[in-house]
Formats: structure tokens, sequence, C-alpha cells
């Protein structure tokens, strides 16, 4: 009880004393424990940002012979599994003049969703050593692991368009502004989704360990939600208002335009999509500020 | 005289035992009953790391934290330097602050020494320009010249506690605080790391928080010294 009442009372001799006394740089109580500046800070350590999206990035390829040629390789050979069982085996028709770039085109923005989904999911329990050992603003590792993974996302997404290119030579159209609009589009409905879910996960995960269980298995889950391994017009009309708010199905369909050629979703599907993305960002990224604070002592 | 570091009235609570599902469940079960004698049994669970701290440090002081184990220096540094916060009490700081509570932790294994000068500094908030224009400096005080393109993995302790060090001298933050980090080099390493703090303390007018259990180093680089004993100050003395 006693700590109860000394708690209140330094929370508003706190915030009193904050507004007075402009001198001091840094202030640290227990008041401050909504503290917004783990994300308005990101700014200044911009080169913490670059730093920690190198490290991400060279990670992965420390020790390995071809090195980032596995960002190649690992959707190429996805895409041909896909296409010799679904489509060859199934006989699962494809959107579009090439059922290779119908595939490939979906498993490389997929792979950069669930990456980057399982990335922020865990980033609390994976740098348990840094947030426990040094302060600065946390949100800035997340933003770090997305960052990564669009950067191998826009290289994988440069040869699949050189691949493109070269198998059609005659249809230029592929690069024009719509379309690489429409890609820029999926890509920021993509890492908002993914931002958004993962800082849910990852805020829970300092409370329980289920969740971050529980978004691995969820994205693999929502695989089959995604009209990856079929075109989006084979999903019977009832079903559409539930696929309506899973924000992958516009941004594949986004991302696959510049290759078919045609738009199935309408502008109120992405309209949606993005809706749901946002909001989840708006939750994921509030409750991270409020966990962020106290992760270090329960992590 | 400025006032650099001030702590009014600071606790810190911690739980003690695990923290899991069983323990949800129990508190979650307690919630719903509304059982007087379990919120007993929780205040028998909970100790304070640091109770009721108060002191205030002037720029350019050099304070010495000792203690036994367990006393609460750590916490006291963890504090202070932001990574975690009071569970009640005000901490004030005047000025930027920098330091090592592990010295493991802002480095990446994989990189090599001249990357990770500029992953270390950036941990602490350095900007690009000023740590390139620095890492040569940086490298020649950590005597690491041929060493500075290797992974650091490949380092000794020495060699990774001297490039740690030298980062961190090298970077130009008001109030610097040092955990045991004494505890590897060798005794002419050590006894120039003394020299380099003596001349931040006296030329660049450095605040320093020192946590150590050697006793001979604390006397002489600092002007301070505060006991802790079972988190609660037992002494604090000019030396």
């Amino acid at each position: 009880m006693k700590t109860v009442s000394g708690n209140e009372l330094t929370i508003n001799k706190c915030s009193v004393l904050e507004h007075s006394e402009g001198q001091w740089t840094r202030i640290h109580c227990a008041a401050s424990k909504f503290d917004i500046r783990c994300i308005t800070d990101v700014f200044d350590y911009r080169f913490l940002l670059a730093e920690l999206t190198k490290k991400s990035i060279r990670s992965v390829y420390t020790q390995t012979v071809l090195g980032p040629l596995w960002l190649i390789i690992q959707p190429l050979m996805t895409s041909v599994v896909f296409l010799l069982v679904f489509q060859k085996i199934l006989g699962i028709p494809v959107q579009g003049r090439s059922s290779f770039v119908f595939y490939s085109s979906a498993v490389v923005l997929w792979g950069f969703f669930a990456k980057s989904v399982n990335a922020v999911s865990s980033v609390f329990i994976s740098n348990r050593n840094t947030f426990s050992k040094l302060a600065f603003p946390k949100f800035i590792v997340p933003l770090a692991e997305i960052l990564a993974n669009c950067t191998k996302f826009i290289f994988q997404f440069t040869i699949l368009l050189i691949v493109y290119i070269i198998m059609f030579r005659k249809s230029f159209a592929v690069v024009s502004p719509v379309s690489m609009l429409c890609c820029v589009a999926a890509l920021i409905e993509t890492s908002v989704f993914a931002i958004g879910t993962g800082l849910i996960a990852a805020s829970l995960t300092t409370i329980f360990r289920d969740t971050s269980i529980m978004v691995s298995y969820g994205v693999n889950l929502l695989f089959y939600a995604t009209p990856i391994l079929y075109p989006p017009n084979r999903i019977p009309v009832n079903l559409w208002k539930i696929l309506q708010c899973n924000p992958m199905v516009s941004a594949i369909d986004l991302f696959r335009f510049p290759f078919s050629g045609s738009l199935f979703v309408s502008s109120s599907m992405i309209a949606s999509g993005a809706a749901v993305s946002l909001l989840l960002c708006i939750i994921g990224m509030t409750l991270f500020v409020i966990t962020q604070r106290s992760c270090v002592d329960k992590i | 005289m400025t006032i650099a570091i001030r702590l009014e009235n600071v606790y810190k609570k911690y739980r003690r035992g695990r923290f899991g599902f069983p323990q949800i469940m129990i508190s979650l079960m307690r919630l719903l009953s509304r059982n007087c004698k379990g919120s007993d049994r929780k205040s028998n669970r909970e100790f304070f790391a640091l109770k009721n701290i108060s002191f205030s440090i002037n720029k350019g002081e050099s304070v010495g934290i000792t203690g036994k184990n367990g006393a609460g220096k750590s916490t006291l540094l963890k504090l202070i330097y932001g990574v975690t916060a009071p569970s009640s009490g005000v901490i004030r700081l005047n000025g930027s602050i920098a330091g090592y509570l592990d010295v493991l932790s802002c480095f990446y294994h994989e990189f090599t020494g001249k990357e990770n000068i500029l992953l270390a500094g950036a941990y602490f908030g350095a900007q690009k320009k000023y740590l390139k224009e620095n890492s040569f400096r940086i490298i020649e005080f950590a005597e690491l010249q041929e060493h500075a393109d290797t992974p650091i993995k490949k380092y000794s302790s020495g060699m990774f506690l001297r490039l740690a060090f030298s980062i961190l001298i090298h970077l130009d933050h008001e109030i610097l605080f040092f955990d045991e980090i004494f505890a590897v080099g060798d005794a002419e390493f050590q006894k120039r790391c003394q020299k380099t703090m003596k001349i931040l303390i006296e030329s660049k007018k450095k605040t320093i928080l020192l946590v150590s259990h050697n006793q001979e180093l604390i006397n002489s680089t600092c002007s301070r010294v505060i006991e802790l004993c079972n988190g609660e100050i037992s002494s604090d003395r000019e030396l």
C-alpha cells in the first residue's frame, strides 16, 4: 500500500518538475512509461538504423558460398515447385500470360511479408541483450528488420523484372509509371501490414511467448487465404467478404498488375485492405510504445 | 557548479521467482476471486533492488560506486543510463550519457573492428561523419592497426576490451560510466586507462561513474565514493 501511494506522489511531482526545470536533458521516472520518444528519436539515430539494417542483411549470408545468390535460388525453386504441383499436376489455371511469372511474383512478395513478420515479432526475444544493456530508441530495431527485408525484396524484384522483360521482349509496358506505382503501393501496404502484426505479436511476447509461435503458424495459414497458388477470380463470392480483410489479397493483386496486365480487385477492396493494415499498424505501435519501457525487466 | 546527475527517492522493485504461464493464471484467478491473502503473498515475492536512493553528482566529478555482489550497483547504472525505468522516484540528467553495462552487447561478432566502431558508436548516438573521422584515432589508441579489418570474433578478450574502451573515450559524451571494465586488461593497458581517465576528468571535465571492486583503482581515480549495501547507500564520502 505504501509503495502505491508513493508512486502516485512521484508521478505528480515528476510531471510538474518536467515543465519547470528546462535545463535537464533527460528525466527518467516511473511516470514516463508511455514514452513516445522511442519513435520520435529515431531520426537522431538514423545512422544506427543504417548500421542495423546492414547487420541484419549481412548476418544471413556470412560464411555462405553462394551469398546473395540465395535470394534468387529460393524463390526460383519455390516457383518451379508450385508450377509443377499446382498447374501441371492439379491443373489450377493461372492469370496472365506466363504461369512462371504468376507464381514467382507472388512468391517474392509473400516471402518479404513472411520474413518481415517473423523478424519483427521476435524482436524483443532476439535482441534481449542489446535492449537490456543499451539505451537507444528501440523502435529502430523492428524498423531495421523491415528495411533489411525491403532491400532483399527490391533486389529480387529487379531480377524478376529483368527476367520478365527478357521473356517478353515485345511488351515493354511492364515498366510503365502506372504499373510501377502499383508495385510501390503493394510494397507499402505489405510493409505496413507486416509492421502492424509483427509489433502486436512482439509486444505480447514480453508477457507470453505464445504469440511468436502463433504468428509464425498464422503466417503459414494466411498463405492459403491469399491468392498465391490460385487466381483471385476463383474465389467464391461468399468467401470474398472474409478475404477482403486480408490486406495481402489486394497487395498481391496490385503487385501482379505489371505482369498480368489486369487488376482483379476493386478500389474499395484496396481501400479496405489498406485500412486494416493501417489500423493494425497503429495498434502495434501503441502497444510497442507501452511495452518497450518495461520489457527489459520482463524478457 | 552545475549538477550532472540527480536522483530523488529512487526505488527499483523486482519480483522474485519465475514469471510465466502458471504465474499469469494464478494472478488472473486472484484478480477474479479478489483474494486478500493473495496480495500478502505477492508482497512477499517482491523485493527492492534499490531503496530510497537520493544523491546528486556535480559536473566534472568522478564517483566510484562500490558494494558487495547484489548491492544494486549495476541496477543503479541501468536506471541512470535509462535502460529501465525506476519503480518510483525521479532521475535527472544534464548531458548525454554513454557506457557499457556489458561490453559484448553493442558489438556484432561477424563485423570487422572498423565496422564495429561504427556500430557501437551508432548505438551511443554518434553520427557517421564523426565516427569516420575518428575511427583512425580509436584504432590507434586500441593498438589494433593490424587487426582493424579482422572480424572481432577472432579477437582476444584483451583486444576486445581495448577496442571497447577506446570507442567510449573517443565519443564526446558528457557523462561516462564504467562497469567492471578493467577486469580483463593487462597491467600496462590498465595503467593507460587510468591515465586517460584522469585526463578525461581533469582537462575535459567529464563526469565519470566507476563501478568496481578494485579499491586501489577507485582511490586513484575518484574524488568521491558511494558505497551501496542491500540497495541502500551505506556511505557517501569524499576522498
